[in-house]
């Protein structure tokens, strides 16, 4: 054996170039041989993996107690035409919904696991027991849809997919193997011309070899032997370079066609399919073509919830609110005229009465306004809840979709190339469809918690709106009160309440001025000091009109200061803002009035009984001067010492 | 050596013996071959014992190559029988005949070297024919270069060797086998003189260990001077079987004589006549 092998790599080195060629040849076609093998090993594993692994998948309805879906499940299992039953949980639904979305984790945190459909999941031992299997799982009270792996809402078959990829495999594999037999034709040829120039060129070799005894086979050996080495070279070189391709590209492969063991996933397995290339062990990617071919349409289920999401704004124009605006702006209108009329009680109470007007269809236009508010928002609530469930729906689509396609799938059901692209573009448009009723979805949620604000708001305003109501209402009435509508007494008001004013006035004019103060008030066990020029309250105009406390609350104060003296609590400042309290746009406070619930009698008395209720330890309002300029409180009198 | 008779015994026992009296080698009886319609041999008949020492002389083309081949079993007689120590040479198949012929030493007119091999390798390859094992070639290929003369050539090519010493390397090749039988076309033909008789002296040592040599020669100088049993043919007509004084060599041409002073020389086929 050794002669004949120096024999033969005598010849090999003799003739470089014929070796070469030989080699290369049988290099192209092994590699080519090899990635073809590859190719038909890959696509029967495709085919496989989809007829084998028809996955069907039950969607559980929502509110189904576990241990009727763990009797189903056990149900299933005992079937000896299901395999692999798997039960999906609402959570590992989300999960795998979120999985589905990372490229938009927001989608996955809007939804919670409740809207998602538990599953179970299986596969049959036959395809051609899949339809009776859907068609039993269908028929379960709790199932709510059953899919079948390409396809959703069970109307759908795999058929066509298997079917396709059938056609993709067949035209692989009969392509691959006339291609690969070609090639391997071309190089026997060449093999067997370049042997052949051997045995010429040997011819005289021969036959001496002959004529000195020599076997068939010892001339014949070193010639097969250099045919082998050619041979093994380009084998084991074809075999490498495309070992070495494949595992390259393996990685980038895999990770396209995800779940479908298309390839082995390590290099080890990789070693292991090269290895039995090598071995010619090509019984391993026979695959079984027993199929039973049932043709139903290729559907692909997926039902997209088209949400018409109109903003029905209400365009009921409130003619009430126009009314309302119309009415305010007379009413207005009309207090600035009766404002710049004489000052009679008749003008006064038309003031009050127009004023109480006002208010009222203030209150109105506000109730109104918060009736319109609180339509909107129940609207706006519907559209939220709608915009929700909608993107719950969406979301669970999305789900079942993640859980049956990958996009080769669209590829296989597709009839033509366009309707690949249409396909593509479908699901672009589903996402973008998603996308926009999220933003939706947002939108609406900001613009309902707006509403809402503005509605607390208007209910606030309203409520202010009602005091002002009753405010005015008492006013008018203590003005009625006051002066028994009559004239004569209100113009004697009025001029009581004026010269009252020009005493405090000269009064404050003697002091210097009446400058704002800031923390006067003091309590003891008395009472409370207040001062009228307290900045809590020295600019209040009051009951509404243009005289201040500061100038002219001497008597306000000093009626709080008493109060407080009694446990009442209502502070200058309360007093002043209550419009009620003072005879109409003069500050002249009522010698009876009511503040806070706490009802006020003023009463004028002689200087006698100073004295009597000082003595009895009750504090008593004086005036000074002749005005009376001035309101001090004398708190109690120690002999002839009076405390003011 | 012993490899060869091994191979020599087994055959026997598969021959039928011709004559158990006569230790006859070859014979030939009634041989005639032609190619197409060219009749090369025609009706010829004779024996060698074992041992014995033949020219075979004529003119050219009288058919003394035919005789070898025949002997060879390179080509099969059209009419008539040859047998070899008994075997008819008819019934030699692809199978058997390899080993036939690797009890047979042949050195041919035309050298018949491998041209691309070295003196070396070349007879080197009949050993690696025979099977031998490959460690005892070298002491056995040395020993028959320096036997022939060529141990300083023994690593050239044919190319630059020059007729005889070509010669010599197809006597080397065929002595290394160590065979029953030599044949031998025209080995002096390319040889001066002096080469020429250092060859036959060769060849009759040769003869003297009790190979049987067949020698093929047209040069009536050489069958003169060593007077052995001549067998003259002449392929229109009728072969003479001259015995070993080729005397009247140029008398004999046209005549059919047997002379059997040769083989009774050599009774035990295995001695020859001091010349």
């Amino acid at each position: 054996m050794s002669t004949h092998l120096k024999t033969a790599w005598g010849y090999i080195r003799r003739s470089p170039f014929q070796a070469l060629a030989v080699s290369f040849v049988l290099t192209l076609t092994f590699f080519v041989s090899t990635v073809v093998y590859v190719l038909v090993y890959s696509s029967s594993k495709m085919l496989t993996y989809f007829e084998t692994r028809p996955q069907i998948i039950a969607f559980i309805k929502s509110d189904v107690k576990d241990t009727e879906i763990a009797d189903l499940q056990h149900r299933l299992e005992a079937d000896a035409q299901i395999r692999d039953v798997k039960y999906v949980s609402k959570e590992e639904a989300l999960s795998i919904y979120q999985e589905a979305t990372s490229d938009n984790p927001l989608l996955g945190q809007l939804v919670s696991p409740s809207i998602f459909p538990a599953s179970l999941e299986f596969s049959v031992n036959d395809l051609s027991f899949a339809q009776n299997a859907i068609n039993n799982v269908k028929g379960e009270n709790i199932v709510d849809s059953v899919g079948f792996t390409a396809a959703l809402g069970g109307e759908t078959s795999l058929d066509d997919v298997i079917g396709r990829l059938k056609t993709v495999t067949n035209y692989v594999r009969i392509g691959g193997i006339t291609f690969v037999g070609l090639l391997t034709i071309t190089s026997l040829v060449i093999l067997l011309v370049i042997t052949g120039m051997r045995v010429v060129a040997r011819r005289e070799e021969v036959e001496i070899l002959n004529l000195i005894g020599a076997t068939k086979g010892f001339i014949r050996s070193p010639l097969v032997i250099e045919a082998s080495i050619y041979t093994i070279a380009g084998v084991v070189m074809g075999w490498a370079i495309a070992f070495i391709s494949v595992l390259y590209l393996s990685p980038s492969i895999v990770g396209y066609f995800g779940d479908i063991p298309i390839l082995p996933k390590d290099a080890l397995g990789l070693f292991k399919l090269f290895g039995a290339i090598l071995g010619k062990r090509r019984d391993e990617v026979c695959f079984k073509m027993k199929f039973h071919v049932k043709k139903v349409s290729i559907l692909l289920g997926i039902c997209l919830v088209f949400f018409a999401f109109t903003k029905t704004v209400s365009a009921q124009t409130c003619s009430n609110t126009e009314e309302c605006n119309r009415l305010i702006q007379e009413y207005q209108n009309e207090i600035s005229k009766l404002q710049g009329q004489a000052s009679t009680l008749k003008n006064q109470i038309a003031q009050f009465d127009t004023q109480i007007k006002l208010t009222t269809v203030k209150i109105a236009q506000t109730a109104e306004q918060i009736k319109m508010l609180g339509g909107r928002i129940n609207q706006l609530g519907d559209s939220l809840a709608a915009l929700t469930e909608a993107f719950n729906s969406r979301a669970v689509e999305t789900y079942k979709l993640s859980k049956f396609e990958n996009n080769l799938v669209y590829i296989l059901t597709a009839y033509n190339i366009e309707d690949a692209v249409s396909k593509f573009h479908y699901l672009e448009k589903i996402q973008e469809e998603d996308q926009s009723l999220l933003k939706r979805l947002e939108d609406a949620q900001t613009t309902y918690e707006g509403q809402k604000a503005d509605q607390e708001v208007l209910q606030k305003q309203l409520k202010t709106q009602q005091a002002n109501l009753n405010a005015q209402k008492l006013a008018k009435n203590n003005l009625l009160l006051a002066t028994k509508n009559d004239e004569v007494k209100y113009q004697q008001l009025l001029s009581q309440a004026k010269a009252q004013l020009s005493a405090f006035q000269s009064f404050v004019t003697r002091q210097g001025g009446a400058s704002i103060l800031s923390n006067q008030t003091k309590c003891n066990d008395w009472g409370c000091y207040y001062n009228q020029r307290d900045s809590e309250w020295g600019n209040i105009g009051m009951g509404g009109s243009s005289y201040t406390m500061a100038n002219y609350g001497c008597l306000v104060s000093s009626v709080s200061m008493v109060a407080s003296h009694y446990g009442k609590n209502i502070k200058p400042g309360d007093i002043a803002v209550s419009n009620d309290a003072f005879v109409p746009a003069t500050g002249y406070l009522y010698h009876s009035f009511s503040v806070n619930g706490i009802t006020v009698s003023i009463s004028s008395v002689s200087k006698s009984i100073i004295d009597s209720e000082l003595s009895a330890g009750r504090p008593v309002i004086a005036g000074l001067y002749s005005g009376p300029d001035h309101f001090i409180v004398l708190t109690r009198k120690d002999g002839d010492i009076i405390h003011l | 050596m012993g490899l060869a008779l091994f191979v020599f015994t087994c055959y026997s026992e598969l021959l039928k013996p011709m004559s158990q009296e006569e230790p006859v080698l070859i014979n030939f009886k009634s041989v005639t071959k032609s190619y197409g319609s060219i009749v090369a041999l025609s009706d010829m008949s004779f024996d060698v014992k074992k041992g014995e020492f033949v020219f075979i002389t004529g003119p050219s083309g009288a058919g003394k190559t035919t005789i070898l081949k025949l002997i060879l079993g390179e080509v099969l007689p059209t009419k008539g029988e040859v047998r070899v120590d008994g075997l008819n040479l008819a019934n030699l198949n692809d199978k058997n005949l390899p080993s036939y012929r690797q009890r047979i030493g042949v050195i041919f007119q035309d050298f018949k070297v491998l041209s691309d091999r070295t003196v070396y390798e070349n007879v080197a390859v009949a050993l690696a024919v025979i099977g031998l094992p490959e460690p005892q070639w070298e002491e056995r290929v040395k020993h028959i270069l320096r036997l022939v003369g060529l141990s300083r050539q023994a690593n050239f090519f044919p190319s630059q060797l020059s007729g005889g010493e070509l010669q010599r390397v197809s006597l080397a090749r065929a002595l290394s086998i160590n065979p029953k039988i030599i044949l031998a076309d025209e080995p002096t033909g390319n040889l001066d003189w002096k080469t020429a008789d250092g060859l036959m002296d060769l060849l009759e040592k040769i003869n003297k260990e009790g190979k049987t040599i067949i020698m093929a020669t047209h040069n009536m100088e050489i069958v003169d001077k060593y007077k052995k049993r001549v067998i003259h043919v002449d392929g229109k007509k009728e072969q003479v079987d001259i015995g070993k004084e080729p005397n009247n060599k140029k008398d004999n041409t046209d005549e059919t004589k047997d002379i059997k002073e040769g083989e009774e020389s050599h009774p035990e086929g295995g001695k020859i006549k001091e010349k």
